[in-house]
């Protein structure tokens, strides 16, 4: 299971992702498939370059999406370290009267 | 109609530019793929996935067609007077068939293009995707042959250009093909039964094994989803192929190129195989007399050996070898010592080829007996790789056959295609420089449209 410090890891690593995805979109936006003249073919090369910086301007929202996803789990991972490290400083009876922290959802770790 | 007019070096240049640009969001997206399934996004992710793979595809189908139409511009004299009609079919033959030609990326059902998970998927059997398109570069004809074979064993190592459950094929931009075959999936790692995710069939003992006892395709199950795949993908019955094959892949090359409704009138034309990593010279005898063939055996690789010894009378000198091993690994000096006693016992009661074994390895015998003696593994184990090498040497069964056993390295017990890439790289024996030649010469060493085509078992 991954830990905070692996999804705090992984968000930073989908920001940049995110920015250079959405940095290549614009640089493939404003490609000119010089090689070929105007005409049908330019057309479709020009259409076929207009879709691939949609897909990549999709690409990189998705991965910005993915990264604030990932620093939420990252604080419910740490939350949850947080009451676990808590319930090991009790004494047994408060352990034995309170129960071990519950892990909030099955991609949590420690 | 307007005048056309094409830049061919300014569209080799995009060609180049738009493959690698293609190759590296295909990687992140492969390794996302696998972040993804660790972090437990697997649900959520599945659109970046599809994005990025798009992306990739569309860009490698445009590289595709700007290098075809750079490689027609220089091929024939006045392309500039060609009209809009030759090149659309330029663009067609760029895209090889309706499903990815360009024609068809204009179209709304490109969105619903297939690429096949990291993972590799159970079902899609014969499911084309596009993937990073080749482009040759060589100062002269023996250079261009190498890098050809290099840029393919290189694919065979390369789950991002071919997953577990596929195969390449590669539409040059003259009309050939060149079709790439890899090996088990499960070598290092057997898996009994076929892998319940995707039933590859490139499995050991599901279908490499039963087809390693036999020369035909109808052992081979590989061989003959490979040929239904040549044929669901649109090549053309009569086309000249080549098959560069590793491993199983090497057995499948040679199965085919021996069959002869594959490789004859009827089916296609196979003018060069590469095979590299597999015992194939029984397989030799049945390949059509105008087949140019390569055999490539690291003389350490211990697949090609383990095969060598199934279908030779060394089998208990062998067996005892590896005994030898088991002993040494399990610290067990007696067992050790037992094992080189059977040895020596197998080698000296073998006829022939038992009695040149022996002589052809004392040094390394007595190289073994000193080192237990002595309590020096190392020199046993020196011993013992000598003992099991293959003798170093180039071969020409025929004249259109060549079988190059050569002192390569030992990454993955001297199986991996990386000692192959190295000693191709390398090799300066003119026989195979000559055949390196004949590649170029019969229009391989060029670029193409690389797909992968799935080969999963189908289910029931």
């Amino acid at each position: 299971m991954p830990t905070a410090a692996e999804y705090e890891d992984a968000a930073g690593r989908y920001l940049t992702i995110s920015e250079n995805l959405m940095r290549e979109a614009g640089t493939v936006a404003g490609w000119v498939p010089g090689f070929v003249s105007t005409g049908l073919i330019r057309a479709s090369l020009d259409e076929s370059i207009r879709r691939i910086s949609n897909h990549l301007t999709a690409a990189g929202e998705e991965m910005y999406r993915l990264a604030r996803m990932c620093e939420a789990r990252a604080m419910v991972c740490a939350d949850y370290a947080r009451a676990v490290l808590r319930y090991r400083q009790l004494t047994f009876a408060e352990q034995l009267a309170q129960g071990y922290p519950s892990r909030p959802v099955t991609w949590a770790e420690l | 109609m307007s005048e056309l007019w094409i830049d061919s070096d300014g569209a080799r240049r995009a060609s180049t530019m738009w493959s690698d640009r293609g190759d590296a969001w295909f990687r992140t997206q492969f390794d996302l793929e696998g972040d993804f399934v660790d972090l437990h996004l697997g649900g959520a992710s599945s659109s970046v996935v599809h994005s990025l793979a798009a992306a990739s595809t569309e860009l490698w189908v445009n590289a595709s067609f700007a290098r075809l139409v750079s490689d027609r511009a220089e091929s024939s004299d006045g392309f500039g007077n060609l009209d809009l009609f030759m090149v659309d079919r330029l663009r067609r033959d760029a895209g090889h068939h309706a499903q990815l030609s360009l024609a068809d990326a204009c179209a709304p059902s490109w969105a619903e293009y297939s690429f096949s998970s990291r993972y590799g998927d159970r079902g899609e059997t014969l499911d084309a995707d596009v993937r990073s398109p080749y482009a040759i570069f060589g100062s002269n004809p023996d250079e261009r042959g190498r890098n050809l074979v290099i840029r393919a064993l290189t694919d065979t190592n390369d789950e991002v250009q071919i997953r577990q459950d596929e195969f390449e094929l590669v539409g040059l931009s003259n009309g050939r093909f060149l079709v790439v075959l890899p090996g088990v999936t499960d070598l290092s790692s057997p898996y009994l039964g076929l892998n319940d995710h995707h039933r590859t069939v490139r499995d050991v003992d599901q279908y490499a094994y039963p087809s390693a006892r036999s020369t035909s395709v109808a052992d081979n199950r590989y061989a003959q989803l490979v040929w239904d795949g040549l044929l669901s993908a649109g090549v053309p019955v009569g086309s000249e192929l080549m098959i560069v094959g590793h491993s199983y892949g090497a057995d499948t090359a040679l199965d085919l190129a021996a069959d002869p409704l594959f490789n004859g009138s009827a089916g296609y034309d196979v003018t060069h195989v590469v095979a590299a990593g597999y015992h194939s010279e029984p397989q030799l005898p049945h390949v059509d007399a105008g087949t140019e063939v390569l055999v490539l055996q690291n003389h350490r690789d211990v697949a090609v050996i383990a095969e060598a010894v199934g279908h030779g009378h060394v089998t208990g000198v062998v067996e005892e070898t590896k005994g030898i091993f088991g002993s040494l690994f399990d610290l067990d000096p007696i067992g050790t010592v037992g094992h080189i006693g059977g040895s020596l016992y197998h080698q000296a009661g073998a006829a022939y080829d038992g009695v040149s074994y022996l002589v052809g390895n004392a040094d390394s015998i007595a190289q073994v007996g000193a080192g237990v003696a002595t309590g020096r593994p190392d020199w046993v184990g020196e011993g013992i790789a000598d003992m099991v090498t293959l003798d170093p040497h180039v071969s020409h069964p025929t004249d259109h056959q060549i079988v190059d056993v050569f002192a390569g390295g030992g990454q993955g017990f001297g199986h991996h295609p990386a000692n192959y890439i190295a000693h191709i790289t390398e090799t300066d024996d003119a026989s195979i420089g000559a055949f390196f030649e004949s590649v170029d010469s019969a229009g391989y060493a060029t670029s193409g449209t690389a797909w992968a085509i799935d080969v999963s078992t189908p289910d029931g």
